[in-house]
């Protein structure tokens, strides 16, 4: 076998081995519904048929009795807001859950005065494992809190500006919010219990917001009552539960398949195929009739 | 051998390098790499770490709560110290403290109420009544000062726990410590004070009855007043059912009574954290409200709140409200296999034993989707045709629901996997499958003849010294070596004729020899001799002489007739 067919065979079988294990490794970005590791959304996402959205401009038209959960951990630009302000206006639920991202670029843009604080929330005495894990047992009665006896968040922060009648859940009292970032409380910091969940009624529809994304993330499943918060949304929106895909960041991998899919979505047209189909022939047939002329 | 091995070295060099050109210049190269900031961590890795200093943080915190007379979030507070995480070591003295500290809160709410009753008593001239409630003020505060002294040596233990009297205590467990000590100080403060209002307001009682509104007294009970959170006590007696039904409706019944004159109350129902009705009364209330058509099922809480007036206290009752929604059934007829493009699917939709009439079914595929109703025995029937789509062969899944129309029915759903058989990728695998067919036949056809099995293959004899015209000639001897050589061949012929054995174009002379001896015995030897000879006819650079030549016509001789007697 000659070294430049050698080398070609090689490469092929490279690129080859390198598209299938693009293709079949799962990503393992933040919060995606693919990704099976301890990070991201794909056991939620089984259990209650979560519909990922690459593009907000793919929400439904009439989005009534619908639920969309934002992390917004990308900036928005300006139709997106104003498609997420038609979104909720217009009948459906808006979920934002957010903790270090662009989640106030939202919430202003929709004209509620709560905001996401940014500072660490840390609960020393009632949490799990850890300061960074809060445990959240103040839980108002609510449809979104139902079979709910508290829940665990995951390096969370805490909303500030909430009427008292918007508040669906508070951290504990031993909380505070670490705002030098020194892992104990100082005399200026904020003490709780402080609003981690709250909703607010817009136009027909509503806004949830939730001051840490993580707790719908895979490892967080099964710990305190978690669960039962995607569960109640998607009991609420008849099992019409979206969620947001692009305002997350991306990995090179994440990128690749995409490019992957691109590729055999264009082989599955008509034309595509056809193409696909007089390639492989063009590729089996020529050394046929090479050999059949070859005197 | 030196050339095969460099040319190898170069293939594996090549290899090397182009699997590294395809790994960094592959845009999926950073395949295992992560977000470069994680908001979170994984809770399995996530080592556990608790904090004994929290705890007397938050001890100065709820007696600070306690110092500034807000009873209700101090003992709130001390509630959720139930869930806390506390050193397993410090356990059991910690439940301690937390014990001294709720009866500590509950001898001072007692003694301020009992302060503000009895002021109350004073103002309307209920003087024996005033002194009965200062008594028991005073044996409240007894209590107090008590569990106070507990509380002191308790918290100097639990400074010896948490070191610190140690001499490496951090500066951190010092300033907390010496925190925690402060308030308790203003807390025995409070405490003091209490205690002089009673002694103050019992003199105003005892010594100038006939004149409760002079202007010492008032300057009294208004100090005592500043303090109290709670006046005359409300009560509520409630009737409400546990379960209900989404978009029916239920009825809340009750009555609201208090502590002194009966009075105008605003009633509020909720339910979780809407509000329902609210109602003003002045004892019984009857609430019947409808369940939202859109509530999830399972377990809600009916809250009805009994809102404060000026010396009434509010009051509040809650109970669970369990939502079920009766499941419909759905029993689908689904092929096992499917020859696109249509997909027929049918079956039935029961709600509990009987069918379910004008329900709306949908049957799914990928994202294709159809809608039909039940009739009126609860069946239906759904075509579904499905656009080109050449990427469909195999097993997929086909998703059957059905949605009711009443809120008080739950939907079902039904999926399977259907094996589907698409008529375009059928006919590209088979087109595929033929060209590949003909390409190997084709090579196979052209490629040279392999070497011959034993049993009886024939194969081209190499060209014989002074062969035959059907022959080849390939090698052209003349002389003595020559006619050695075509002694040698004459000997292959006639083994090849006797035992089909011809010599393999990969086989050496030897070689051949041996399986000329295993093949015919008799003539083993003189063959082995022969091939010995015309070895050194070939190979030998000395030249050979008619002797030898001689002797390998004798042993072709030999072997022609060894082989005539085996054949």
């Amino acid at each position: 076998m000659g070294l430049r067919r050698f080398l070609v065979m090689t490469g092929a079988a490279v690129a080859v081995l390198l598209t299938v294990l693009a293709w079949y490794y799962p990503a393992g970005d933040d919060f995606r519904t693919d990704n099976p590791f301890w990070n991201g959304f794909r056991l939620t996402s089984r259990e209650v048929t979560l519909t990922p959205l690459p593009s907000l401009s793919r929400l439904p038209s009439l989005p009534a009795g619908s639920a969309l959960v934002v992390i917004p951990y990308l900036a928005f630009t300006t139709a997106e807001l104003d498609e997420l302000n038609r979104f909720v206006t217009r009948g459906g639920t808006l979920v934002v859950a957010d903790d270090y991202g662009h989640g106030n670029q939202v919430v202003a843009r929709l004209g509620v005065s709560a905001r996401f604080s940014g500072q660490i929330l840390l609960d020393p005495l009632l949490s799990y494992k850890s300061a960074w894990f809060p445990r959240i047992y103040q839980l108002s009665s609510s449809a979104l809190l139902a079979n709910s006896d508290n829940l665990v968040f995951n390096h969370a922060t805490a909303l500030t500006n909430v009427a008292p009648g918007d508040v669906l859940a508070r951290s504990s009292s031993a909380s505070f919010l670490d705002r030098n970032a020194s892992m104990r409380w100082d005399n200026n910091e904020v003490t709780g219990p402080l609003p981690v969940i709250s909703q607010h009624s817009l136009g027909s529809g509503w806004l949830i917001l939730i001051s840490d994304p993580s707790i719908f993330i895979n490892s967080m499943r099964g710990i305190g009552d978690n669960d039962s918060i995607i569960r109640n949304l998607a009991l609420g929106a008849g099992g019409r539960v979206y969620i947001d895909q692009s305002h997350l960041p991306k990995s090179n991998l994440h990128d690749t398949k995409n490019t992957l899919i691109s590729i055999r979505d264009y082989f599955a047209t008509p034309l595509g195929t056809l193409g696909l189909v007089a390639v492989v022939l063009l590729v089996s047939l020529v050394p046929v009739w090479y050999r059949t002329r070859k005197p | 051998m030196s050339k095969v091995k460099l040319h190898r070295k170069e293939i594996l060099a090549a290899a090397v390098l182009l699997c590294l050109v395809a790994a960094v210049a592959s845009p999926g190269f950073s395949i295992m790499a992560q977000p470069a900031r994680v908001p979170h961590e994984d809770p399995a890795q996530a080592p556990e770490s608790i904090d004994s200093i929290s705890t007397l943080l938050f001890y100065s915190h709820v007696f600070s709560q306690a110092s500034a007379r807000r009873y209700q979030s101090a003992g709130d507070m001390l509630k959720e110290y139930d869930l806390a995480r506390v050193p397993a070591e410090m356990r059991y003295m910690l439940d301690r403290y937390r014990a001294l500290s709720r009866r500590l809160l509950d001898h001072l709410n007692n003694a301020e109420n009992l302060l503000n009753d009895a002021s109350s008593l004073v103002s309307q001239r209920q003087l024996a009544r005033a002194r009965q409630r200062l008594d028991d003020a005073g044996r409240a505060m007894s209590d107090a000062q008590i569990v106070m002294t507990d509380i002191e040596m308790a918290t100097n233990l639990l400074g010896e726990r948490t070191g610190v009297s140690s001499p490496t205590a951090s500066n951190r467990l010092l300033e907390t410590y010496q925190r925690l000590r402060d308030i308790l100080n203003r807390l025995q403060e409070l405490i003091y004070e209490l205690d002089r209002l009673r002694q103050q307001l019992d003199n105003i009682a005892s010594e100038n009855p006939e004149n409760p509104e002079n202007p010492e007294t008032q300057v009294i009970i208004q100090a005592i007043r500043k303090s109290a959170s709670f006046y005359y006590q409300t009560w509520l007696a409630v009737s409400a059912p546990k379960e209900a039904w989404p978009g029916t409706p239920i009825t809340v019944t009750g009555e609201v009574s208090s502590a002194g004159d009966v009075i105008d109350r605003r009633v509020t129902l909720l339910l979780d954290n809407t509000r329902m009705a609210e109602e003003t009364t002045r004892s019984g209330f009857d609430f019947r409200v409808q369940v939202p058509p859109g509530i999830s099922t399972g377990k809600h809480t009916l809250t009805l709140l009994v809102a404060p007036v000026e010396r009434y206290a509010g009051a509040s009752w809650s109970a669970p409200l369990s939502v079920i929604r009766t499941p419909l059934i759905v029993d689908a007829r689904i092929p096992l296999w499917n020859v696109m493009p249509r997909l027929q699917v049918s079956g039935r939709v029961t709600a509990g034993p009987m069918p379910y009439p004008d329900g709306r079914v949908t049957v799914t595929f990928r994202k294709h989707a159809v809608t039909a109703s039940t009739a009126s025995d609860g069946t239906f029937s759904v075509d579904l045709s499905l656009p080109f789509d050449p990427s469909v062969f195999g097993p997929e899944e086909v998703t059957v629901s059905a949605e009711p129309k009443e809120p008080w029915f739950a939907a079902d759903s039904v999926a399977r996997r259907v094996f589907m058989i698409g008529a375009a990728n059928t006919g590209l695998m088979v087109v595929t499958l033929i060209s590949l067919g003909v390409l190997l036949h084709r090579r196979s056809r052209s490629r040279p003849g392999r070497p011959p099995v034993r049993s009886g293959g024939v194969d081209a004899l190499p060209a014989a010294v002074g062969g035959t015209e059907e022959t080849p000639r390939r090698y052209v001897f003349t002389g003595s070596p020559g006619r050695v050589v075509a002694a040698y061949y004459s000997a292959v012929r006639m083994a090849a004729e006797a035992a089909g054995l011809l010599p393999a174009s990969h086989e050496t002379l030897r070689e051949y020899a041996r399986s000329v001896q295993r093949r015919i015995p008799t003539a083993g030897r003189a063959f082995s001799e022969l091939t010995a000879v015309v070895e050194m006819a070939l190979y030998s650079g000395a030249g050979i002489d008619d002797g030898v030549v001689s002797r390998a016509e004798a042993l072709a001789r030999l072997v022609e007739e060894s082989c005539r007697g085996a054949a």
